[in-house]
């Protein structure tokens, strides 16, 4: 009796549960390790870019200044490089195409990661689940490389469009998501090189181009399972499938690059900045606007007066006026936002490093910048020695040949070559040179 | 020792180095780099983790990071594939001149679906209050946005059939 019911159960489990579990139930015919392989070799060009580029974008913070600079005070190690060099002030598009490439090669690869997961799904359902130590353990690991790859794009996806519902800081998120990411992405690589490198040998790529569906046939047998067992007649060929995935990266690229050059914003249908505000000259993306900044708009006004605060305790009032009757500087730079989109402008300003003079701070390390705006998560923020003696980085005061908007920092912002755009405090109320006051 | 005698040692070496790698290997499953590869990311994976611990946003980052994953692995992808069997049933005995509209019906619609995907946030409105206070703008002009992105991919897609269908013929 016992012993039937044990033959019974391990009958049961041979079969497995059905369903998906049962490799019959997978029947593309174009599935297999070629077309796994092609995809896979699309993102580990694409990847290493988009983890270079992102890593460099949480340097350009120049976190080691501490206060809002410094958004993840846990990084320890894993953010040790940063604290290796000081941000460069040029070219002055740095950070615009730095961030830009980030946020634009991340969206498009989203339909490749979903196409090569959407190859390997009958893996996730492999009946029996372990058939050996090293498969157990790459199971975990695979379960790393998709769960990490996926929280990467949906935390920043979701962070372009400014909904935070994951109820946690997105920089804590996305910059220790990209470590577990970068981790699991290298072993994944690792592991599978020689896989992939069989696979794209067996099947010549030119030769499945002018394959058509009609003489689709699929993969022979592979020991990763991924060609069926009982393949259904094919509805879309080798090549087609691949055009398909590349047309929908070319779609949301096209729809979203508009946000990041400026003559083609209006192109951008489906990024959160390809909206065209205008053609004034203030008339260009805003992040923060005034009423968000809850500043009184009297403390703009006459009364207004830009505190300097030099390292020996030297201290200089003075009115917008003062800076208008100032050597005025004047330079094309980029706004460039961490969520990616960018736009040019021509900025009229006073360079800081004139200000600087003005009460002997002009060889210090660290700048502390306070803006009127109280609160916030940028209403105070600092920028370095090297960003300071840039010639090109100016307190601003006009834009496009107009007076600063509001929402642009009026009465005057900080304008710095090739840092990401928030650091550019906007109504700026007190500069110390030299640091944060203690 | 002789060089005979050595060369004899060195095979031997070489066997028994092969013997201790086909052990571990049948016991394993793999070559033994294949295991040290996975522990070194186990490690760095800990180490991530443990820059976290004590810190009140690691359990909700746990939380979407496995979540993420669930819900394409057992709710997003599942859909997907049976939508697409939906479709392929419903189009299997449509033909004009031969041609079958699956891939001009399948395509625009995936197409406008990952669009929703990814621009959910913007298109359902979820984020309108924080994208005024940020940007100054109306997060309102999405939806219409990518209903005309559909209609036009749906649009180019029937043009393509009829022209495929029209060339069937003309053959």
């Amino acid at each position: 009796m016992t012993s039937s019911l044990r033959h019974r159960a391990l009958a049961l489990y041979r079969r497995g549960p059905g369903g998906p579990f049962d490799r019959r139930a997978w029947t593309s015919p174009i599935r297999g390790q070629w077309l796994t392989a092609v995809l896979g070799l699309v993102l580990l060009v694409g990847f290493p870019v988009v983890i270079l580029t992102g890593l460099a974008s949480h340097a350009a913070y120049d976190p080691s200044l501490g206060g809002s600079n410094e958004q993840n005070p846990g990084r320890g190690l894993l953010g040790a490089y940063a604290d290796l060099f000081a941000w460069p002030t040029s070219p002055a598009w740095l950070y615009r195409v730095n961030q830009g490439t980030h946020v634009l090669l991340g969206l498009a690869l989203v339909p490749i990661v979903l196409a090569k997961l959407w190859s390997v799904a009958p893996k996730l359902f492999e009946w029996p689940p372990v058939r050996s130590p090293a498969q157990a353990v790459e199971r975990i690991s695979i379960l790393l490389i998709v769960a990490s790859t996926l929280f990467q794009l949906v935390t920043g996806v979701m962070n372009i469009q400014y909904d935070y519902a994951w109820g946690f800081s997105f920089y804590t998120g996305h910059f220790f998501g990209a470590w577990v990411f970068i981790a699991a992405f290298t072993a994944h690589v690792a592991i599978k090189m020689p896989t992939l490198v069989r696979a794209l040998r067996a099947r010549s790529f030119r030769q499945e181009m002018r394959t058509p569906l009609a003489e689709t046939v699929p993969e022979p047998p592979d020991p990763d399972l991924l060609s069926p067992p009982e393949p259904a007649d094919p509805t879309i060929s080798r090549r087609g499938a691949l055009a398909l995935t590349g047309g929908a990266s070319v779609t949301v690229f096209a729809l979203t690059v508009g946000q990041s050059v400026d003559p083609l914003r209006g192109t951008a249908l489906l990024a959160p900045r390809g909206q065209v505000r205008g053609d004034g000259p203030n008339d260009f993306q805003v992040n923060t606007t005034f009423v968000d900044a809850g500043i009184e708009e009297t403390r703009t006004r006459a009364s207004w007066r830009l505190s300097l605060v030099g390292p020996g305790g030297e201290r200089a009032q003075l009115t917008r006026g003062d800076l208008l009757a100032m050597e005025l500087a004047t330079h094309e730079l980029p706004i460039a936002c961490v969520e990616g989109w960018s736009t040019s402008q021509v900025w009229t300003g006073v360079p800081l490093r004139d200000l600087a003079a003005l009460v002997g701070g002009l060889d210090v390390e660290e700048v502390f910048l306070e803006s009127l705006q109280q609160g916030g998560a940028f209403g105070t923020m600092s920028i370095t020695g090297r960003q300071l003696r840039e010639p090109r980085t100016m307190v601003a005061l006009r834009v496009n040949g107009a007076d600063l908007s509001l929402d642009h920092g009026f009465p005057a912002r900080l304008i710095i070559p090739a840092a990401p755009g928030v650091r550019n405090t906007k109504w700026l109320d007190t500069v110390t040179f030299g640091g944060r006051p203690a | 020792m002789s060089q005979r005698s050595r060369e004899t040692q060195e095979e031997h070496e070489v066997e028994q180095a092969r013997a201790r790698d086909s052990r571990f290997t049948r016991l394993y499953g793999a070559r033994p780099w294949h295991l040290a590869v996975l522990v070194l990311l186990l490690a760095a994976t800990a180490f991530v983790v443990s820059r976290l611990i004590g810190n009140p946003a690691l359990f909700r980052i746990a939380v979407w990071f496995v979540g993420v994953a669930l819900v394409w692995d057992l709710v997003l992808g599942p859909l997907m594939a049976l939508a697409d069997r939906g479709l392929q049933a419903a189009t299997r005995r449509l033909r004009a001149a031969g041609v079958s509209p699956l891939n001009f019906v399948r395509v625009p619609l995936l197409l406008s679906m990952l669009l929703l995907l990814m621009f959910a946030p913007s298109i359902l409105t979820r984020s309108e209050g924080v994208y005024a206070a940020k940007a100054g703008l109306a997060q309102d002009v999405y939806l219409s946005r990518w209903l005309t992105v559909t209609g036009v991919l749906f649009g180019v897609s029937a043009v393509a059939f009829v022209v495929a269908v029209l060339r069937t013929r003309r053959r």
